[in-house]
Order: structure tokens, then C-alpha cells, then sequence
């Protein structure tokens, strides 16, 4: 039992060390931003958070079930994610950052009704993004991710027989840091929006400031992973 | 014309770009023949090296030791100072040993195509510092320090430490 223990702690450690490591810093940064942008209504930071978490858990988790039952041999998986995820990272960042500055919009429909009820959709769906944007970003493994999760957590998941356990504690050790930030940002922006009355200001500028980060993310890993890899 | 639209149009643009270079680059990539180096045994089965890989000529017959670190295109902070420290670790250890050839430091691109071929060899799943033994320019013994991942995250003296314990020991035929 304390060896369990003991593995589950090594577990959500090695997730906290991966999250905290420079290598991941671009998509960490995406990631608080996209979930402290909701300056107004904070239950849906904290929901976004949440699901950004499980997101990034339940990747980390397939993957454990997956790799431990030797479906996939581990060093040709770990080569793809880390080539083909930050390749195509760039481009999906960029996209996604143009729509929430509104630069690109989903099309309205001829009914009156209809524009309403799409933007009403595209809200549900940016939060529900953001555990779109969990699994996203932990399947884009940069080679220190990798090395945590394909050498270190990996041999610990295979060696205990806890292949969801494991796994699980080191989704939510990835995310803690971020979420931390994140709902530290959006609860103290409300804080000084609330001061100033200016909450509604706050919230459009945090939109703002995410759709351009995104989009400058993206074009960095464009550069770094595609155009001069 | 708007600013909105030339900057959304210059988005779109740079979108395309990226999505066709990624096209282009895998196109274009085609398998290298491996390069001559030092057959690597099946590491479930060590016994049974393998001898299709074409060896160096001048392949010497005596035993020696080879560190090796693999890197990628892509190097990041964290990988070079593990790069760096293991080398620092190795020619201050090892001067004498790498000075009469018993030891050799290699840096390997396991994503330059005639590498590649290295990933299967040692299965390497990530950038690694790798100790292997050569006889008669076959590689009969080798050991992935997976640790130097997480060690590197301590103390320089403990990656040091780590390092050098793990070569000695190896040398010593204790892997």
C-alpha cells in the first residue's frame, strides 16, 4: 500500500514537473489564458479549468491503457506526437485564435433567431473547448513531456499494474499549475474589474489579449516546428 | 481595404503556408539508407546481435565503450543542458579512458534519415543519453540512462554522480 502510495505521489509529481519544465511554456500559457478569459462569469473559469483538466487526464489515461497493454510500441507513438502534433499545433492555434478575436465567425443564418442561437452554441463550445484544448495539448509532446511520460511514468504504470491510476494522477499534475494561474488571473481581473466597474472592459480585453496570444503561439510553432524545422 | 480583412487574409495565408510545408516536408521525406555504424543487439534478446548492418572497415576488434547522446531537430533547454552536463561528466571523469579510445562520446540526430534507424536499435522514444559496449564493431551491450530526465532536474553534483556511477558500473560489466 505505501509503495502505491508512494507511485501516486511519483506520479502526480512527474506530471507537476512536466507542467513547470520551459518545454511546454507556449501551450501553458495558451492554456491559462483561454481559461482565465472569462473575467465575468468566473464559475465558467473555474468550469473551463476543470474540464482542461480532465481533458488533459483523460489523454494521459488512454494513453496509459493503451501503451501498458502493448497496443503501440512506445518509441514510434512518442516520435509522431512529438513531430506531427507540434507541426499541425500552429496552424490550429492560429485558427482558433482568429475566432476568438473575431476575425473569422461562424456564418448567420437568414432567421433572426438563428445567429442567436449559433453564437449561443459557439459560447457552450468555447467552454466545452477547453477540454478539447486539454487533450489537444497534452497529445503535442515536446521532448521533455516526452521523456516524463514515455520514461519515467510509463515504466512506474507498467511496473505497478495501475495503468488508470497512474496515468490519471499525472493528467491532473500537468494541469494544476495551469489551473492554478489561470483561476488566480481571472478571479483577481474580476477583483480589479469590480474596483474600477469595469468588469464587462476587463472581460472584452481578456479576449482580446487571448485571441492574440493564441495567434502569436501559433505562428511561433508554425516557424519553429514547420517553416525552419 | 480593411485592416481586419488584409489581417485575416494574411492569417489564412500563413495557415495555408504552414499546412502545405507540412504536406511538401512528408512528401519529400524519403527513407535514407542507414549509415555505417556498429550493429545493435535486440535489447529482449541480447545475445543474438544483429550483423545485416553494413560495419566500418577499420572497425577495431578490441572492446570499447561508446556514450552516446541522441538528440532530435528540435533541442530544447532541457535536452541541452543534459547534453552538456553529460559531457562535462564524461571528458572530466574519463579523460585518460576517452584519451586512449576505451571510451568515445558520439552525438547522434536520431531525425537525420541515415540515424533513424538508431530509434528501433535503442528504442528510443525520447532524446537519450545511451552507454553501449562494441566488440569487433558490433554492439553487444547497451543501457539507457532514462533517469538523466528526471536527475537533471536536481543538483548538478547528483546528474554527475548519476552519470559517472552508471558509465563505471557499466565498464565494469555490472549493467
Amino acid at each position: 500500500m505505501n509503495e502505491w502510495l508512494l507511485g501516486a505521489g511519483t506520479a502526480l509529481w512527474l506530471g507537476i514537473l512536466t507542467s513547470i519544465s520551459p518545454c511546454p511554456l507556449a501551450t501553458n500559457i495558451a492554456a491559462v489564458s483561454y481559461i482565465s478569459r472569462r473575467v465575468e462569469k468566473t464559475r465558467l473559469a473555474v468550469f473551463s479549468g476543470l474540464l482542461y483538466t480532465a481533458g488533459r487526464t483523460l489523454t494521459y489515461l488512454v494513453l496509459g491503457v493503451v501503451l501498458s497493454a502493448s497496443l503501440l510500441a512506445v518509441p514510434q507513438l512518442s516520435h509522431f506526437l512529438q513531430k506531427y502534433m507540434n507541426m499541425l499545433m500552429g496552424p490550429l492555434l492560429i485558427i482558433v485564435g482568429m475566432f476568438l478575436l473575431e476575425l473569422l465567425t461562424l456564418p448567420s443564418g437568414s432567421g433572426s433567431n438563428w445567429g442567436q442561437k449559433m453564437q449561443a452554441h459557439a459560447d457552450k463550445l468555447g467552454v466545452w473547448g477547453a477540454g478539447l484544448l486539454g487533450i489537444v495539448f497534452a497529445l503535442s509532446f515536446c521532448p521533455t513531456s516526452a521523456a516524463l511520460f514515455f520514461g519515467s511514468l510509463l515504466p512506474l504504470t507498467i511496473k505497478s499494474g495501475s495503468s488508470v491510476i497512474y496515468p490519471g494522477l499525472y493528467g491532473i499534475g500537468t494541469a494544476l499549475p495551469v489551473l492554478g494561474f489561470a483561476l488566480v488571473i481571472a478571479f483577481g481581473a474580476k477583483g480589479l474589474g469590480a474596483a474600477f466597474k469595469r468588469v464587462s472592459v476587463f472581460e472584452l480585453w481578456a479576449r482580446r489579449i487571448t485571441g492574440g496570444l493564441f495567434i502569436a503561439i501559433g505562428v511561433w510553432m508554425s516557424v519553429r516546428f514547420v517553416l525552419m524545422a | 481595404m480593411k485592416p481586419k480583412v488584409i489581417v485575416t487574409a494574411a492569417l489564412l495565408l500563413f495557415v495555408g503556408i504552414s499546412l502545405a510545408a507540412i504536406v511538401v516536408k512528408e512528401m519529400g521525406a524519403e527513407p535514407a539508407p542507414a549509415a555505417a555504424t556498429p550493429s545493435v543487439p535486440d535489447a529482449a534478446s541480447p545475445a543474438e546481435a544483429r550483423t545485416a548492418e553494413a560495419l566500418p572497415s577499420e572497425a577495431p576488434e578490441e572492446t570499447r565503450f561508446v556514450v552516446y547522446y541522441f538528440h532530435g531537430n528540435l533541442r530544447c533547454k532541457t535536452c541541452t543542458n543534459i547534453e552538456n552536463q553529460s559531457h562535462d561528466a564524461i571528458t572530466t571523469m574519463f579523460a585518460d579512458q576517452l584519451a586512449s579510445g576505451e571510451l568515445e562520446w558520439r552525438l547522434v540526430n536520431f531525425d537525420t534519415p541515415e540515424y533513424e534507424h538508431f530509434r528501433d536499435d535503442f528504442q528510443l522514444a525520447f532524446q537519450s543519453v545511451v552507454l553501449a559496449e562494441e566488440r569487433g564493431g558490433k554492439i553487444v551491450r547497451w543501457e539507457n540512462l532514462a533517469d538523466v530526465w528526471t536527475k537533471i532536474l536536481g543538483s548538478p553534483r547528483e546528474f554527475e554522480e548519476y552519470v559517472v556511477d552508471s558509465t563505471v558500473t557499466f565498464m565494469a560489466g555490472g549493467a
